[in-house]
């Protein structure tokens, strides 16, 4: 019992001196802290700022079955699905980019399309916010008229996008870009942890007697007295 | 009133705290030092040597503290300045370095009388160590530094003599040969391990009897 608590002593006593090592380190860890954020917001200032105008559809086909039944649920899904895979398709994309003028390729990285069970998200990214609504607008318009033409040409899967797709909202005025926030946090991450292999290494190769019990056991000579850092002004 | 004034300006020069801050912390840490020193000394050990390892350790701090602290239990301190490479003790008290010491040493042009001053602090009398020369150790051996120590011992309730650090050059131990014990000096922010060591195996060596160890600058965690 007695062994157990002198073990439970020394782990707390270790824990704090963990502690009290960084409390004098203080300076130098706030230093690194606040020279990794000037990096992160430096590195940000240097970044090409990217827009994001976002828009959304959802997928709902009518056909004969009730309204409610799983089956028109599960219908639509694909259809919400198959329609994000088809907006990424040349057919669309080519009649695009002709329309804007913007490489194809450009178009295909920055446009981003996903199914959420009936919702279909679109998003696209550019460095000006007017291109980046003016494209995704096109290319939600270009996506439907092909859809439309195609199911006049009689194709089998695209009535079933004409008769489904409703657009629920617009794209959006593209908003400022968050990747400063971003970037601050990883900033605030890599800080800290350099600032802890600073304080550990510093720590580790430190050749210095760090309290009096050290000398004893060292130098095998008694300690009469310790005088911590101190100033002038420092009074009891 | 300007002596007064001098007096407290190289004591914040030379961290004598005892005399700046009386009730600081640090004060109180030398004062401890001085009553275990206090305990530790008697009438036939009273010449001590304060060393340490290497330059900056904080000697002439520690020695110029104690001896107020010493001098506050009214003993009766004498402080002898044997850093003849870089003497600075009659800076803390500001007075100039003449060649007291090494003149009364060498020659026989002053008296004992003549070369003990006071400090300006009570209780407290210092000698001057005069300027650097070649070999120190010439001088400090020689059998008239023996007399002059036995000869003050009997004036003086403690003697402390400040030095050079031990790894700059011997005078160390030939300054022990006078000397009935030493106080190391380690300093957490300028003292490396390993020239500690070294410093405290020549002073075994040589049978010099370290009373103890005295650390400065301690991290304020380190109890």
């Amino acid at each position: 019992m007695q062994q157990y608590e002198k073990n439970s002593s020394e782990d707390v006593i270790d824990f704090l001196k963990i502690f009290k090592v960084f409390k004098i380190n203080i300076k130098a860890v706030i230093a690194i802290v606040i020279v990794s954020l000037i990096f992160g917001i430096a590195f940000s200032a240097t970044q090409k700022k990217t827009y994001t105008s976002t828009s959304s559809m959802a997928a709902m086909c009518s056909g004969t079955a009730n309204d409610n039944s799983p089956e028109k649920y599960s219908f639509s899904a694909n259809i919400a699905g198959t329609f994000a895979l088809f907006i990424k398709q040349d057919i669309v994309i080519n009649q695009v980019s002709e329309k804007t003028g913007i490489p194809t390729d450009t178009i295909k990285e920055s446009l981003s399309s996903s199914a959420d069970k009936l919702i279909i998200n679109l998003s696209y990214k550019s460095e000006d916010p007017k291109t980046a609504q003016e494209v995704l607008t096109e290319i939600m318009k270009v996506s439907i008229d092909v859809a439309n033409s195609k199911a006049e040409d009689g194709l089998s899967q695209y009535p079933m996008f004409e008769e489904s797709l409703s657009i629920l909202s617009s794209p959006s005025e593209a908003k400022a870009p968050s990747e400063i926030k971003h970037n601050m946090l990883y900033a605030l991450i890599v800080g800290c942890v350099l600032a802890v292999l600073f304080v550990g290494i510093k720590w580790i190769n430190d050749d210095r007697y760090k309290d009096p019990a050290e000398i004893e056991t060292d130098l095998n000579m008694p300690v009469i007295s310790t005088v911590f850092k101190y100033d002038f002004e420092e009074r009891k | 009133m300007n002596k007064h004034k001098t007096l407290k300006q190289n004591a914040k020069k030379f961290r004598i705290i005892t005399a700046k801050s009386p009730n600081s912390p640090a004060a109180d840490s030398f004062r401890k030092a001085a009553i275990s020193l206090d305990l530790i000394l008697d009438s036939k050990s009273q010449v001590i040597q304060i060393c340490s390892a290497v330059p900056g350790d904080g000697k002439t701090t520690v020695l110029l503290n104690m001896a107020i602290s010493l001098a506050e239990a009214n003993k009766k301190v004498l402080l002898i300045d044997m850093n003849f490479e870089h003497p600075c003790l009659h800076r803390a008290f500001n007075k100039e370095n003449n060649q007291d010491l090494i003149e009364y040493l060498t020659n026989d042009t002053l008296t004992l009388e003549e070369i003990v001053k006071p400090s300006g602090y009570k209780n407290i009398d210092f000698i001057c160590s005069g300027y650097a020369f070649e070999k120190p150790s010439t001088v400090i051996s020689l059998d008239k530094t023996r007399e002059t120590i036995k000869m003050l011992r009997k004036h003086y309730d403690v003697i402390l003599i400040d030095e050079r650090a031990m790894l700059s050059g011997a005078d160390t131990l030939y300054i022990s040969k006078l000397c009935d014990g030493a106080i190391f000096v380690i300093s957490r922010k300028h003292t490396a391990k390993k020239y500690a060591r070294q410093a405290v195996e020549e002073l075994n060596k040589n049978g010099v009897n370290i009373l103890g160890c005295i650390f400065t600058e301690a991290d304020k965690y380190a109890k």
